[in-house]
């Protein structure tokens, strides 16, 4: 008995002493210093080092978007940050060059240990939160709705590609579960004039990728659940994805939902000034069913001359004219190839991250700038 | 002369990587640069050269045979008992770099916390106490275990930075090359067994 019993004995005590002096270590290591954020050369924070930035901020009730909870996986948190610190992986994947080297990083994966100075977009300042009411729900597609919400008693005032965060709160339907409060970014597709105190968003079911399991999106579940007339507690507008005020010929790209902010900014353009620049927009959907809006823009096709409208499918097979079977891309590709000059047009992207990474590499090969390409990434 | 002797065996004639194939795992990650293989190697060395004559206490005056009491035998606890000072020291070293060199910190990434399981950290420990080393003999021994690693290592690391210019076979690229170079490595420390 006792020959178990004391080499437990020791072996438990030699550890509880290696504890105690690691206690002590990290005690004594762990930094109490205080460092100071400036915020916009302007407001001053005072923190220890090394805590997480994007906590840091957010306890400022500066409202820095983030949907994916610190984990470096949405790419909402930027900021600019200076002297700039070592870009993560993380990091290098969502921000281009130019922004890198600009300073600008992911808050959530950053932990000061000096003084910094922080630049927060503007944007960032002046959303707000609200509660809005659900006032409509359309389905435009089998995955695809269209939500209109009614904002109660703020305005918003957005700019076409602007998007808002949706607080999407715990909940449990049916046999999903959700036990995390979290948010999502949608987009905006109405544009300022169309609807009054409302803003539409065009949202797509982020369906299980293997049935057998329930795997669905989290937001999206929660958000087909909601009718008419749920509130809603809102977050923005928020974003950069704003189109360049000058008649250079654009070429929209997207896919998917990323049809939103795409639909907002093409209208939006053509009420406010109809300039003779060409406009083309090029939308890739699934199916026949999924291409959301179509009538609406081959009614603007007619209407301007201008503006032209390009669909393809890239999983049906449709007897028409008018709709290839391919992926998007490459069909604007064939465009540009017969176009004079690639490199002076501007792209506006949007869609899933797959789109957005094969058309990049596309624009780039045929000699176009990265800073003629403005995108929205939707992870 | 002894302890002359003792460094050259640690560092060449029984260089842990080279010739006794001890910590391959981070000897192969980290050697990937230059700038990372002298950070790892310098937390190898440190970590190395405290860990072992800590142990080599612990040994002589916990765990051998009669040194507590003379019916008392602990020495089966050495693996579990060296592991864990080993964990607790590089625990230790890795908040003392996170808080003076955060770059390096960042560099040595997981890698830091991975000395844990170096089976170079462990060996050298083991090394000394089957071979009834004297502390100062431990403490020798170990360090220039250590440098030896560390110089195989940084060897590896800068050979890798001239392949990269080089046309390596497409399949050999990346891990696939560095075993060959690791390879004849070894073979040309070999050389260096019969010295002592
Ligand atoms: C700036 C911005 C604007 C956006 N605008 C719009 C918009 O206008 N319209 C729109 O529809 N969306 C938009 N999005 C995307 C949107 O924010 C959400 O990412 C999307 O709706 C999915 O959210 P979710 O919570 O339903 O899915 P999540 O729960 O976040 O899951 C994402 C996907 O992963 C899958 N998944 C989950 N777990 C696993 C697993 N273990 N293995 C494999 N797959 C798994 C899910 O099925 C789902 O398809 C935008 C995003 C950004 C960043
Ligand atoms: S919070 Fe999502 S990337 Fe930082």
């Amino acid at each position: 008995m006792l020959q178990i019993f004391i080499p437990t004995l020791i072996f438990t005590a030699f550890i509880a002493v290696l504890t105690t002096i690691l206690i002590f270590c990290y005690k004594l290591l762990s930094s109490q210093k205080k460092i100071t954020i400036t915020i916009n050369s302007d407001k001053k924070i005072k923190t220890i080092a090394d805590e997480n930035l994007l906590s840091v901020i957010q306890q400022e009730d500066i409202l820095l978007p983030s949907s994916c909870g610190g984990k470096g996986t949405c790419g909402l948190c930027q900021c600019q940050i200076s002297p700039a610190p070592n870009a993560l992986p993380t990091e290098k994947s969502f921000l281009q060059k130019k922004e890198l080297n600009k300073g600008v990083r992911l808050a959530c994966q950053q932990q000061p240990s000096n003084d910094i100075e922080l630049t927060i977009p503007a944007y960032v300042l002046n959303a707000k939160k609200m509660s809005a009411t659900i006032s409509k729900v359309t389905s435009l597609s089998a995955r695809i709705r269209e939500f209109t919400i009614r904002l109660n008693d703020k305005t918003l005032n957005y700019q076409p590609g602007d998007y808002i965060l949706i607080d999407i709160p715990k909940f449990q339907i049916g046999k999903f579960k959700n036990d995390e409060e979290t948010n999502r970014a949608y987009s905006i597709s109405s544009f300022p004039t169309e609807v009054i105190n409302e803003i539409k968003l065009t949202v797509t079911f982020a369906a299980s990728p293997d049935t057998n399991v329930l795997l669905d999106g989290i937001g999206t579940t929660w958000l087909f659940d909601q009718k008419e007339g749920s509130e809603i507690q809102i977050s923005g507008p928020f974003g950069e994805f704003h189109l360049q005020d000058n008649d250079k010929e654009k070429c929209f790209i997207g896919g998917g939902a990323g049809i939103a902010p795409l639909r907002s900014q093409i209208l939006h353009h053509f009420q406010q000034s109809q300039g003779s620049n060409k406009i083309t927009f090029w939308y890739g959907a699934r199916d026949a069913e999924s291409l959301v809006y179509e009538e609406e823009f081959r009614k603007l096709e007619k209407r301007y001359d201008n503006f032209e409208y390009f669909a393809s499918l890239s999983e049906s097979n449709e007897n028409r004219q008018d709709l290839t079977k391919s992926y998007i891309h490459t069909e604007t590709e064939k465009y540009l190839q017969n176009h004079p000059a690639p490199e002076d047009v501007e792209y506006y992207l949007c869609g899933p991250a797959p789109m957005i990474d094969a058309t990049t590499q596309m624009l780039i090969n045929l000699g176009v700038d990265e800073e003629s390409i403005y995108f929205d990434n939707f992870g | 002369m002894h302890y002359i002797e003792l460094i050259f065996q640690g560092i060449f004639g029984e260089n842990v990587v080279l010739a006794l194939f001890l910590g391959l795992c981070p000897f192969l990650a980290q050697s990937k640069r230059v700038d990372s293989a002298i950070g790892l190697s310098g937390a190898v060395i440190t970590v190395m050269s405290i860990a072992t004559p800590f142990n080599w206490l612990v040994w002589n005056f916990l765990l051998k045979p009669q040194a507590i009491s003379p019916e008392m035998d602990l020495s089966f606890m050495r693996f579990i008992v060296f592991i864990a000072t080993i964990a607790a020291l590089v625990h230790i070293l890795e908040k003392l770099i996170k808080r003076f060199s955060p770059p390096l910190y960042q560099q040595l990434g997981i890698y830091l916390p991975l000395i844990t399981v170096n089976c170079a950290v462990l060996g050298t420990s083991l090394f000394t106490v089957e071979r009834e080393h004297s502390f100062i003999e431990s403490a020798i021994f170990a360090t220039s275990s250590a440098i030896g690693w560390a110089v195989a290592c940084i060897i590896l690391a800068t050979v890798r930075h001239k392949i990269r210019a080089s046309n390596v076979p497409e399949n050999l690229r990346g891990a696939g090359i560095a075993f060959i170079l690791t390879g004849l490595m070894a073979m040309a420390f070999s050389a260096f067994n019969g010295l002592v």
